[in-house]
């Protein structure tokens, strides 16, 4: 029930964010999907008695809950983003997509349920789901910002898969994937107050005209 | 049937209405009063509802002078429309007496017979903002519509059946693996329904006196006395059925199986609770977001539409329960 | 057999009640209102025996087959057969066409005599021949006996539309509906002659036996061109151009009858050759069926907000109506092709009974406009308003109409819909994710639909009938309608009320039309007026479906009414008092400031705007002065929407045609000679195509 609970949560999260238009909301929508995440994982370290994913949950409370969430902020406030997203697709455009994205994953991914090691609660699906509205968000927002969000997104959709096909991947494989998360989020802070300090915009749709 | 269980049986019937009718005014002061809580301000008392209602019960009803028939006659049928629907709704014991005789698809019929009503009425005097408030209203009520429809079918599909009382006995039947991913979302895509058919922020706010800005209070200008009491109870009473419905299908547990004495308190006394929640609840709620802007409101429906679609996706992929 | 005549003699005396109607109507001078009166007398007489002997076939198990019409004609010429012959989905068309008829029959004696002022007798002759055409259509047993009646009801159909025309925009609206009528009836042609030659037998009877052996190209062929054909006359989106034109330049009870009536004969038709004749087929039937009604419900109730002239508005909820009946079609014939039957009969059922619904409630609602736009002389909304006070009546028949028609219990439109929900729920005992999703998103689309309807009619009766009048002419009004029009919407309005309280009365009606085409019956109710939709099989619960008590839901609401009456009164201490509407501090708002038609509907242009295009054209002029553009004198604002199907589907279509026609009129070059070289041409082509695929000689 619980793991159900949270994988609600963890879609539902991915779902708003896609039609969510400020920034700040959409840090905290990012922190829920993970700490529901990190249930999910700490939940099936618990029922499956794999000790090894009770860190990694540990893990992503630290970090996917916390820091990066904190990082995110740190980065709106000093960069003085404005906080609403300038979407290229339109609100009710996106949460159709939403639900595309599930149609699909369901309709693909959906026989291969009882393949996962945790056919519970459909967590395969929901993952692939995740990934793609990851994958949506990115491909369908001009800032930076917020394409940087999208693929923390996916991220967390490619960690639930790991927990549902795996018990979770190896743990070492997960600490590589925090990492280099973590890179990402501070060379891409790095990268962005850089960018704003040269060109006075993240707007990626300016920074194009730049090419060349 | 024997004749006491006819007897015991009309008893329950009315004690539901009774239930509803005087427990949706405290529901109303509740959210007030959480929400003038969460503000920092010290809001009016919590049984504020019923001194109103009492004061305009006290007061005479006054008509416009070109208002017809559908002026005095809407606030009863629209009241009645909505208790109605009481009986169809699963409140604090099943099987409800008449539960048999209306599935949800009668319940949002019954919904769509008040707001058409008053949404007439609005028209009727010939004001600007009678006009205004009936257009966004009968606006709001089309779009909820279909997601209100979608979500009847996302939580029937599994019970195999549009009826509240087979919905909420099959949840309690099945125990905790009831709660699966589908019924969540679902039940996320109701409260967006709920948040449009009620009037709550950020569809409309219910505490607004700015006349462009509001919907339902447009409406309602011309009404006064006992009518506007009626109105006023009939809005509460509203927001009863459908928070009513919504924890009874997300959290069904505590409502009496049988019309047992200590099942039946039981069942009353959770109820009260659930109730409360979900009061409190959409009083935190709204004290955190802020009125959208009117034809945004299409976005929020689509949202709950896609939702409660996806929601009928999920159901079918991973089955229900063990 | 309770009737003491045979059903020969009754369709023999109806035949002859409508001829004395047709005739009467001629005898005397064109606008003689006295033969116009006697003449809907006679369609009067002509429908209710129609009804009884429509009531005979459905419950007392009458039938009848009569061979007629061309001498030898079965054993010269067997595609020439006529024969006219009863079975329960004729009965069933016979009953709506009988009820809903008699009632506009009733309506036009007071009708035609104060609203209409051209040739009210020449009106009354054509309209009673359109009665007995329609049920010729119904009762036709053959091929040939079909086409024939159903021209007939075509061209008599036509010259009521262009009644009035005078008017350029009626004969215009006339050519269109003539010209797509006869593109529907080629496609109807065309895929009867398929099952003719297919079967070898021109009877419809027999053809329901053979046609299963026909190759699945075929009968994909006769499927399409019957959807095509009978689509066309049902109204169903992209064929419904001609119904938003021609119902509203139809005299209002020609308008109710055809909107009532006649469209549901392309439903018929569907029955007839789709369901009975060509039986299961693939699931593609069902699910192109669901989403032509699906877009129909939509495209109808959307263009109906966008109107402010009363009765087109309520010809596109014609179109959004058909669409709900062709929803139904196409889930029964899903469920077909799944092999249930039983769903099969409920999504039927669902569709057949909201056919006779929109027939009871759309002719209701066209004689109330009808009245209306006769009292104050314009069909535009914006002209109307207040009427409510003079019309009390037609305002509560129109109210019925308007609740009836936007799916409010407890009224008829209500119950067809709850039934269509449950069909539709019904998918998700058939375990197929494709026929799930379809039929929810179905169901989504009708309750949008429905939603959008309910949008449309408070519109509709506000705007018509309430507040202040908008115009000196809707100020004038001061009388209600004729008692016999009020008493035919009296009749309608019954009939709305009644199949929505106990609609278990009236399903007896059903039971062998879906026997016939489904093979399983009714759903299991009871006669005190409460349904379950089905016994069905659900996962984990032995439940099922749904369950309504339509009676107690109405009782209850009843009860309610009176309880909050009585709080109201009870205890109040003076009678309610009038006093000026709340003004909001300025003085004297007047019948300019009340909302108008478009105005309510501009929130909807908003959400919608992808689909109406909303053309906005402002102009100003302004005060001059010191500061240019403070000051207005005058403003205009316009909105105006597109209609892209037409613009973009239809126009090019006839621009098309007409290059065509001019290219094939340089062959009429008048010169006699040309014409003798065609001649000869013909005659040597007509010689090969004799000599090497005729099949004559050697």
């Amino acid at each position: 029930m619980a793991l159900e609970l949270c994988a609600a949560v963890v879609l539902l999260a991915a779902w708003l964010s896609l039609v969510h238009r400020r920034l700040e909301a959409q840090i905290y929508l990012y922190a829920t999907q993970s700490a529901a995440i990190a249930g999910i994982a700490f939940l099936v370290s618990i029922l499956y008695a794999t000790p090894l994913l009770a860190v990694t949950g540990g893990l992503i409370v630290g970090l996917n809950v916390v820091v990066i969430p904190w990082l995110l902020r740190r980065i709106l406030r000093d960069l003085r983003i404005p906080p609403e997203i300038n979407m290229l697709v339109s609100v009710r455009m996106s949460a159709l997509a939403g639900l595309g994205c599930l149609l699909l994953s369901v309709a693909v991914i959906g026989p291969l349920t009882p393949l996962a090691e945790i056919p519970a609660a459909g967590l395969l699906p929901i993952a692939v789901t995740v990934v793609l509205i990851g994958l949506f968000t990115t491909a369908t927002r001009r800032k930076a910002f917020s394409q940087v969000l999208g693929i923390l997104g996916m991220e967390n959709g490619v960690f639930l898969a790991g927990i549902a096909l795996t018990y979770g991947l190896g743990l070492l494989l997960e600490l590589g994937i925090a990492a280099n998360l973590f890179v990402l989020a501070i060379v891409s802070r790095l990268f962005l107050h850089r960018m704003k300090d040269t060109f006075d915009t993240v707007d990626a749709d300016v920074l194009r005209s730049l090419e060349g | 049937m024997t004749p006491l269980e006819l007897v015991v049986g009309v008893l329950l019937l009315l004690g539901e209405f009774a239930v509803v009718l005087l427990l949706s005014p405290l529901l109303m002061g509740v959210i007030r009063r959480v929400k003038a809580h969460s503000q920092r301000r010290v809001g009016s008392p919590l049984l504020q509802p019923y001194r109103e209602l009492r004061k305009l019960i006290a007061k005479d009803s006054l008509y416009a002078e070109s208002a017809s028939f559908v002026t005095r006659g809407a606030p009863w049928i629209s009241f009645a429309a909505l208790l109605c629907a009481v009986p169809f709704l699963p409140w604090f014991f099943l099987p409800s007496p008449l539960g048999f005789a209306g599935d949800l698809i009668v319940v949002v019929g019954l919904l769509a017979l008040s707001r058409f009503m008053t949404a007439l009425a609005a028209l009727d005097a010939g004001s600007t903002f009678g006009g205004m408030g009936s257009t966004r209203d009968m606006w709001i009520g089309a779009l909820a519509e279909p997601t209100f429809l979608l979500v009847i079918f996302a939580w029937g599909a599994p019970a195999g059946s549009t009826q509240a009382s087979v919905i909420v006995a099959y949840g309690i039947s099945l125990g905790a693996a009831y709660l699966s991913p589908a019924l969540l979302i679902a039940s996320a895509a109701f409260f967006l329904v709920l948040l449009a058919e009620t009037g709550r922020l950020p569809v409309d706010n219910p505490a607004t006196h700015l006349e462009l800005t509001m919907v339902h209070e447009a409406m309602v200008l011309e009404y006064s006395g006992r009518d506007l009491a009626l109105i006023e109870w009939g809005k509460a009473v509203k927001f009863t059925l459908l928070a009513g419905l919504f924890v009874s299908v997300l959290v069904p547990w505590g409502i009496a199986q049988s019309w047992g004495v200590v099942a039946l308190v039981l069942g009353l006394v959770l109820l009260l609770v659930k109730l409360l929640g979900t009061s409190w609840a959409i009083g935190q709620f709204e004290t955190r977001v802020a009125k959208w802007r009117l034809f945004r409101l299409a976005d929020l429906s689509t949202l709950a539409a896609a939702l409660a679609l996806g929601s009928i996706v999920l159901t079918y992929l991973v089955g229900v329960g063990p | 057999m309770i009737y003491p005549t045979a059903p020969e003699a009754l369709l023999e005396a109806m035949l002859a009640a409508m001829l004395s109607g047709v005739i009467t109507g001629l005898l005397g001078r064109a606008d003689s209102r006295r033969m116009a009166r006697v003449s809907f007398a006679f369609s009067v007489l002509g429908c209710a025996l129609m009804a009884a002997l429509a009531l005979g076939i459905l419950l007392d198990g009458m039938s009848f087959s009569l061979a007629a019409g061309v001498p030898g004609g079965t054993s010269a010429s067997p595609l020439l057969a006529v024969s006219f012959s009863s079975d329960p989905l004729s009965g069933l068309f016979l009953f709506l066409l009988g009820f809903v008829g008699g009632a506009i029959s009733v309506a036009s004696l007071g009708y035609v005599d104060r609203y209409v002022h051209e040739r009210p007798a020449t009106l009354a002759s054509f309209f009673a021949l359109f009665l007995a055409t329609m049920a010729l259509v119904v009762l036709a047993g053959t091929v040939f006996a079909f086409l024939l009646a159903w021209e007939a009801m075509t061209l008599v159909s036509y010259f009521l539309v262009v009644h009035e025309h005078s008017a350029w925009e009626v004969r215009r609206a006339g050519l269109t509906y003539l010209v797509m009528s006869h593109a529907a009836a080629a496609a109807i042609l065309v895929s009867m002659i398929l099952l003719s030659i297919g079967t070898g037998t021109t009877s419809f009877a027999q053809m329901a036996t053979l046609a299963g052996g026909l190759s699945p190209l075929v009968r994909d062929c006769v499927f399409l061109a019957a959807v095509i054909g009978f689509g066309t006359k049902a109204g169903l989106v992209p064929f419904h151009i001609w119904l938003p034109e021609a119902h509203p330049s139809a005299p209002s009870n020609v308008s109710a009858l055809m909107s009532g009536v006649m469209i549901k004969i392309g439903v018929f038709g569907v029955l007839r050759i789709v369901f009975q004749v060509l039986g299961v087929g693939p699931d593609w039937w069902g699910f192109l069926l669901l989403a032509l009604g699906g877009l129909s419900a939509i495209v109808g109730v959307l263009n109906a907000i966008a109107q402010h002239d009363l009765k087109r508005l309520l010809a596109f909820h014609s179109v959004e109506n058909i669409g709900i009946i062709f929803m139904g079609l196409g889930a029964a014939l899903v469920f077909l092709s799944l092999g249930s039957s039983v769903l099969a009969a409920l999504a039927l059922l669902a569709a057949v009974l909201h056919t006779l619904n929109h027939g009871l409630f759309k002719a209701l609602l066209f004689l109330g406009a009808g009245a209306v736009v006769g009292a104050t002389g314009t069909r535009d909304m914006e002209k109307m308003g207040g009427v409510v006070r003079a019309m009390p009546g037609v305002a509560l028949g129109f109210l019925v109409g308007a609740m009836a028609i936007s799916a409010l219990p407890p009224f008829n439109g209500f119950v067809s819909e709850w039934l269509l929900f449950q069909a539709f729920f019904g998918a998700f005992a058939t375990g197929s994710l494709s026929t799930e999703i379809a039929f929810t998103v179905a169901a989504a689309t009708l309750a949008l639909a429905s939603g959008l309807a309910a949008y449309c009619f408070v519109k509709a009766f506000g705007v018509t009938f309430l507040a202040r009048p908008r115009s000196s002419a809707a100020a004038e009004v001061s009388e209600d309608a004729p008692g016999s029009m009020r008493g035919g919407m009296a009749l309608l309005a019954g009939a709305c009320l009644a199949i929505g309280v106990v609609p278990s009365l009236f399903l007896g009606l059903f039971e062998g039309t879906l026997r016939e085409l489904t093979g399983a019956g009714l759903p299991s109710y009871s006669p005190w007026a409460w349904l379950s939709s089905l016994p069905r099989p659900a996962p984990g619960s032995p439940d099922a479906g749904g369950t309504i008590a339509f009676g107690i839901v109405a009782v209850l609401l009843a009860v309610g009414i009176v309880a909050a009456w009585g709080f109201r009164r009870i205890g109040a201490k003076a009678p309610a008092e009038s006093v000026p509407m709340w003004d909001c501090g300025m003085d004297a708002p007047s019948a300019r400031m009340e909302y108008t038609a478009s105005g309510y509907a501009q929130p909807m242009l908003r959400v919608f705007s992808a689909f109406y295009r909303p053309q906005q054209h402002s102009a100003l002029t302004e005060l001059g002065g010191a500061r240019p553009g403070v000051l207005a004198k005058t403003q205009e604002f316009e909105t105006e929407v597109e209609y892209p199907l037409v613009e973009r589907g239809y126009n090019p279509l006839a621009d098309g045609f007409f290059s065509l026609a001019r290219r094939v009129g340089r062959l009429q070059s008048g010169g006699i000679h040309a014409y003798l070289a065609y001649m000869i041409l013909t005659l040597v082509v007509l010689l090969i195509a004799v000599r090497f695929f005729g099949g004559v000689g050697p």
